[in-house]
């Protein structure tokens, strides 16, 4: 043999096992707290409703869902496709509004005590894997004056963008109202994190409350705005619940760059025209998607469309109904996981399930303790190699 | 103290490996496979290669569900085969149909990748095997996709179902403070229509609980093929909450379709439409509902 000391370089192919003290270690233990229901209390409240985990697509499967509680006490969960809990923490002061995954492989949250109403919040929480507080930002302290509500994240420079609630004093008397009457509107923030205001805008800044003609029924909650993403460009989407539209705002000088959905900017099919939207966000195919909660016809859906910003035509890509019996009529978020399947979080019914485009469950997980606002899918490369540090 | 031992493999006659164990003291193992070069090995005059022979299957067509909806598929090129036996590589792309909506293909190197969000039109894919030497066939599959057309159809269809009601249903999960209202709802209900196969049906009625007048929003649906298929949606007369506090009985009424996934056909479908004409039995102690629809649908 004459090549026993040759390797070929082009031709190789080198699998390398690592046997650390003849044990392969694949597992990892939960971290988080527990203040006084037991973990396992915790794991045994969720059901999963599987046929196969195996057959599921794979990102799905190496991958997590985040689902939280927002009443007190707030509770975060991570969960494996196996519905088992990888992570998990409890707060008895306070109700988790909102949770997000940041790039930092932290949990940015928006809490809110029990003296609040259930979608706001007065705190912004930063929690690490470990466990540890690692920002806590109060209503009160430096900019941070307002009620802040339902979406929050980290933009690109580390900087807090979330949701706030705006009053403000409005002549009502010809609608029927006072002279001095308060509309309660939206706007954006973005602070760093000292709770120094970097950026805002408010509805009231684009719209006047006096257009609206039922105005007096809507002023404690006028727009409802539910959340708030980063398109590619960078610009801010918002959706509104009360008139169902999406905005596209600029997130620089604050202009809506397009309003999309009824009455909006696009030429829209019309049976695909949404009626209340959640979680509306560019997904990783560029389209906008959104979840529909469909209160009109009491039915709830996924979509997702491809627009075409400059003939303003949108085409639904994606159209996929739940059953009418797990119509969710508040709340709620789809995303597309692997091209095949969507992640639907249906708050109303408690449960989280991944669907295939045509509508068929195929894997479904319900906890009757915890009615999640958002579900949120975490892949396994953002998460697995950090569980244990 | 580290030991390297070393020995070789031939997994076929192109493909010899040689395999290196390092072990340093008990801890820490190391297994090395390296492929050789045919040529370092000595190996066998090999036979001629043969190319492969791919096999994109069948053309087909699929029809929409509906206006609204666009179609999947998977393709199946698992026919495909290396005469010598060895392993193939796929990989589909449009050759035609790309630009048509935004169809693409989900996992193009797998024998069966799925074809997603297509609309109308035909679509032409290739599909290319290589062999373990590099060798390539291919073959091509069509997909037409049909669009869905507005069809009329004459409903005389009994349905049966579950009836809920939630008394001062509590809603504090969203409200704060909390809202009361009464809750209907018809669940499970299902029919069979000669054309249209097991057609769906369900209600749902909220009550104003603070006013005297008992304020009602009932809305009906009906679906057939699965949650995406082609629906009908619309107002309901029928007061099902009085109904059942009142223990319950027969009942008449009307459907008015007022939406549905015929919209996208025919915007001006369900205007100035014949309500459909509904009579039915709620029983109270069982919670069962039974309903006769007549009248005519656009799906």
């Amino acid at each position: 043999m004459k090549t026993d000391k040759k390797i070929s370089r082009q031709f190789a192919l080198i699998i390398i096992t690592v046997l650390i003290g003849g044990t392969i270690y694949l597992g990892f233990t939960p971290s988080g707290k527990f203040l006084n229901k037991s973990e396992s209390q915790l794991q045994n409240s969720f059901s999963l409703l599987c046929k196969d985990v195996t057959s599921l697509p794979m990102p799905f499967q190496k991958g997590y869902v985040l689902a939280y509680q927002r009443e007190v006490p707030g509770i975060i969960t991570v969960l494996d496709v196996n519905g088992n809990l990888v992570w998990s923490y409890k707060s008895e002061h306070a109700g988790f509004k909102m949770v997000s995954f940041t790039r930092n492989h932290t949990f940015l949250c928006i809490t809110g005590t029990k003296d609040n109403d259930i979608g706001y919040g007065n705190a912004i929480v930063e929690l690490s894997l470990g466990g540890d507080t690692l920002l806590n930002l109060k209503k009160g302290q430096n900019d941070f004056q307002q009620f802040i509500h339902h979406e929050i994240f980290l933009n690109e420079k580390d900087q807090i963008v979330t949701l706030t609630r705006e009053e403000k004093i409005f002549d009502l008397s010809q609608a029927g109202g006072s002279k001095k009457d308060t509309v309660v509107g939206d706007g954006i923030v973005v602070f760093n994190k000292n709770g120094q205001q970097l950026w805002k805008w408010t509805v009231f800044d684009t719209l006047n409350p006096l257009n609206d003609k039922e105005i007096l029924n809507h002023k404690k909650d006028w727009m409802h705005a539910n959340s708030i993403s980063l398109d590619k460009d960078g610009n801010y989407l918002v959706s509104f619940y009360n008139n169902g539209q999406v905005w596209k705002i600029n997130s620089m000088t604050g202009g809506v760059i397009w309003k999309f959905g009824k009455d909006g900017d696009f030429d829209i099919p019309y049976n695909s025209i949404f009626h209340q939207a959640h979680a509306a966000h560019i997904n990783n195919k560029g389209w906008l998607m959104l979840f529909d909660n469909g209160a009109d016809k009491k039915r709830s859906r996924s979509l997702a469309f491809a627009i075409d910003t400059i003939s303003k035509r949108a085409e639904p890509v994606i159209e996929s109904w739940v059953p009418p019996s797990m119509y969710s009529d508040r709340m709620g978020s789809s995303y597309l996981v692997s091209d095949t399947t969507l992640l639907i979080c249906l708050s109303r019914h408690k449960t989280i399930c991944l669907t295939n485009l045509a509508g068929d469950f195929l894997w479904e997980l319900t906890n009757k303790d915890m009615m999640s606002y958002r579900a949120e899918f975490i892949p396994g490369e953002r998460l697995t190699p950090y569980l244990n540090k | 103290m580290i030991n390297i031992d070393s020995f070789f493999i031939r997994l076929n006659p192109t493909n010899m490996k040689k395999v290196y164990v390092v072990t340093v003291g008990m801890i820490i193992s190391l297994v090395v496979f390296i492929t050789c070069k045919p040529d370092e090995v000595d190996p066998p005059p090999l036979p001629a290669n043969k190319p492969p022979v791919a096999k994109a299957g069948m053309d087909t067509s699929i029809t929409l569900a509906s206006c609204n909806s666009s179609g999947n598929l998977v393709l199946d090129g698992s026919a495909s085969f290396d005469p010598e036996g060895s392993s193939i590589a796929y990989l589909w792309t449009f050759i035609s149909g790309a630009n048509v909506g935004n169809a693409n293909l989900s996992d193009n190197k797998s024998p069966r990748p799925a074809v997603l969000y297509l609309k109308p039109g035909q679509y032409k894919i290739e599909l290319i095997v290589t062999d373990a030497r590099g060798v390539s066939a291919k073959d091509t599959v069509t997909v037409n996709v049909i669009g869905s057309t507005v069809n009329g159809y004459d409903l005389d269809l009994t349905i049966n179902g579950s009836y809920h009601f939630d008394n001062n249903y509590e809603d504090c999960y969203y409200y704060y403070p909390c809202i009361y209202y009464d809750l209907s709802y018809i669940n499970n209900a299902t029919g069979s229509h000669s054309s249209l196969g097991t057609i769906s049906f369900y209600g749902y009625e909220d009550a104003d609980t603070a006013t005297a007048s008992d304020v009602h929003n009932t809305t009906f649906g009906l679906y057939s093929g699965g949650n995406n298929g082609p629906s009908v949606y619309g107002t309901a007369s029928i007061n099902f909450k009085k109904l059942y506090q009142s223990g319950g009985g027969s009942f008449t009424g009307t459907f008015t379709p007022s939406n549905g996934s015929a919209l996208n056909c025919d915007p001006n479908i369900f205007r100035n439409i014949t309500p459909l004409s509904v009579i039915g039995t709620l029983n109270a102690t069982t919670n069962t509902i039974t309903l006769n629809i007549k009248g005519k649908i656009y799906f």
